[in-house]
């Protein structure tokens, strides 16, 4: 069961080159999905799609069942929790617990409920304990978890991260990254990861390659991220569990594609 | 030595409730013609030392000297400027510092300071831009509407356009996309090879694995490790619990060591250890 279906999409930001070409893909229901695709892929563009941001030139979109138009907008965008790139661009309260609250606010929750909300999804992110601190007093990381506590407060569906861990330090992008698996564990939430990082497309259960506004390939991770020539040829890095693969086969040992511990078991 | 630097201490604040110690009694040095990588957690001091490199906060105890200058504590420090010119820093998401109408006019800025003519500041300008891969057809553009990896070869133009014999980059691959990032340090490692000295603060291990020659570690403003890459990493661990994250290649050590599988764990090179793998094969 599909919970986004994405039907022959095109979209265009100057009416000239197509940002997106005919695009296709469909987000099976409680799976973890990474996007990758270097800059300028259209990989952005299609979460600014799925929430209405921006309107596509043709094409249909259907999420959990509705299409995408001017009546559905409002109920499919509080489906959609989205985390952007940059953690100072969307800490707007001046504590964590404000910052929570701000989404909680505006779709009128009880004064009464909300501070329970907050304390539920600030320890789900692992930020109880710091509830009264200023973004100053934050790490990027630290604030990227508040930005996805608050996404979560609006108990959305589908939890779409727009290179939500690019600007972090490998610490901070560990933090983010494990956290989301954690989340996707334990809920079952679809996620929709838009990112650079090949390892992380690695651990996923679906992958989809952009280029040049066109989707070049989708599947399981370790089927589509095998093929070097493919990775290469759009820019992209190659995992390193695949480097090891190939490395070993350049001196006669060959072993499955799997993880890198995996790799070793067949040693 | 490019750099010798000893006992040095920086306060923030002294003599106030706010005092903090940023730098405790640091002595280190840096080789000529080094590809140098700092690393350390957040707050660990990385900023605060290089900051020194070019007297743009000078310590408040002990010293350094940077190619032959001397700055000490309490000691006025007097003509800046060879030192500015020698010493070429690039802060972190430097693009934010870009302000002139025209990208040449934004690289010329530096030169002119220091006194070249109009039309000396020109070529260099034009040579830096070259060197960052912008060709002419950049020249006359606004540096507010180019994308955000070519903003920071614009600003590293306006660096290298002081022709410094240091180049000090605090986490210059920040944000950028893969492929970005790679040419990113290949101009690094370019201009290593033509004899410029690179301090490169980072937190990606993988960078120090791939380019440097030399690694400080710091730790709560106090240096935990200093020596040749290789070192460091053959080093048992070090690197963890310093806010730092594995390259993969050292994962994969473990993960062999693990099932005890005989192999080079002195290699830092992918190759080298598959073909060590195999000759273990061979010896069972």
């Amino acid at each position: 069961m599909s919970i986004i279906e994405i039907k022959n999409i095109s979209f265009s930001y100057n009416n000239t080159d197509l940002a997106l070409s005919n695009v296709s893909l469909s987000i099976p229901q409680g799976k973890y999905v990474t996007i990758v695709g270097h800059n300028g892929s259209g990989k952005s563009t299609i979460a600014k799609c799925i929430i209405g941001l921006l309107q596509t030139s043709q094409g249909e979109i259907i999420v959990d069942g509705l299409p995408l138009n001017l009546e559905n907008v409002d109920e499919i965008r509080s489906k959609v929790g989205l985390v952007f790139q940059n953690p100072d661009n969307q800490f707007i309260g001046s504590t964590v617990r404000d910052d929570i609250a701000f989404g909680l606010e505006n779709h009128r929750i009880d004064p009464k409920e909300m501070d329970g909300i907050i304390e539920r999804f600030a320890s789900a992110v692992g930020m109880s304990e710091y509830l009264n601190f200023e973004p100053t007093k934050l790490s990027g990381g630290q604030k990227q978890r508040v930005a996805i506590a608050g996404a979560l407060s609006m108990a959305p569906q589908i939890l779409i991260l727009d290179e939500a861990t690019s600007m972090l330090d490998p610490k901070g992008k560990a933090e983010v990254n494990d956290l989301v698996k954690q989340l996707h564990e334990q809920t079952n939430m679809t996620i929709i990861s838009i990112t650079h990082d090949i390892e992380e497309a690695y651990q996923s259960d679906v992958v989809y390659v952009m280029n040049e506004g066109q989707v070049l390939d989708y599947g399981h991770p370790h089927e589509v991220l095998a093929q070097e020539a493919l990775l290469k040829s759009i820019k992209l890095d190659i995992p390193f569990a695949l480097k090891f693969k190939y490395a070993l086969k350049s001196v006669g040992i060959d072993v499955p594609q799997t993880t890198l511990e995996g790799m070793v078991e067949h040693l | 030595m490019i750099i010798d630097v000893e006992k040095l201490s920086y306060e923030y604040s002294p003599n106030s409730v706010f005092a903090y110690h940023a730098l405790k009694e640091v002595t280190t040095s840096i080789k000529e013609g080094s590809f140098t990588a700092i690393i350390g957690a957040t707050g660990s001091g990385k900023s605060t030392l290089v900051q020194h490199f070019n007297a743009l906060v000078t310590p408040t105890g002990g010293s350094l000297v940077v190619d032959g200058k001397r700055i000490s504590a309490n000691e006025k420090v007097k003509e800046l400027k060879p030192l500015r010119k020698k010493v070429g820093l690039v802060f972190q998401f430097p693009e934010y510092q870009l302000f002139e109408e025209t990208i040449l006019k934004d690289v010329m800025f530096g030169p002119l300071n220091f006194g070249a003519t109009q039309i000396e500041a020109q070529d260099i300008a034009q040579e830096s831009l070259n060197r960052v891969g912008l060709d002419s057809s950049f020249y006359e553009r606004s540096p507010l509407e180019l994308s955000g990896g070519q903003k920071r070869r614009v600003a590293i133009a306006g660096i290298l356009a002081l022709r410094p014999k240091i180049l000090v980059l605090d986490e210059p691959t920040a944000g950028l996309d893969p492929e970005g990032s790679a040419s990113m340090m290949a101009l690094f490692q370019d201009l290593n090879k033509s004899k410029t000295t690179i301090v490169m603060i980072t937190h990606d291990l993988n960078h120090v694995l791939n380019y440097a020659t030399d690694v400080i570690m710091l730790d709560q403003g106090s240096v935990v490790f200093e020596g040749s890459k290789d070192d460091f990493f053959n080093e048992t661990n070090l690197h963890e619990g310093y806010g730092l994250v594995k390259p993969p290649l050292l994962e994969l050590r473990s993960y062999l060591k693990a099932k005890n599988i005989t192999f080079d764990d002195h290699t830092l090179d992918l190759d080298k250890l598959a073909r060590s793998i195999k000759e273990g094969q061979r010896h069972d």
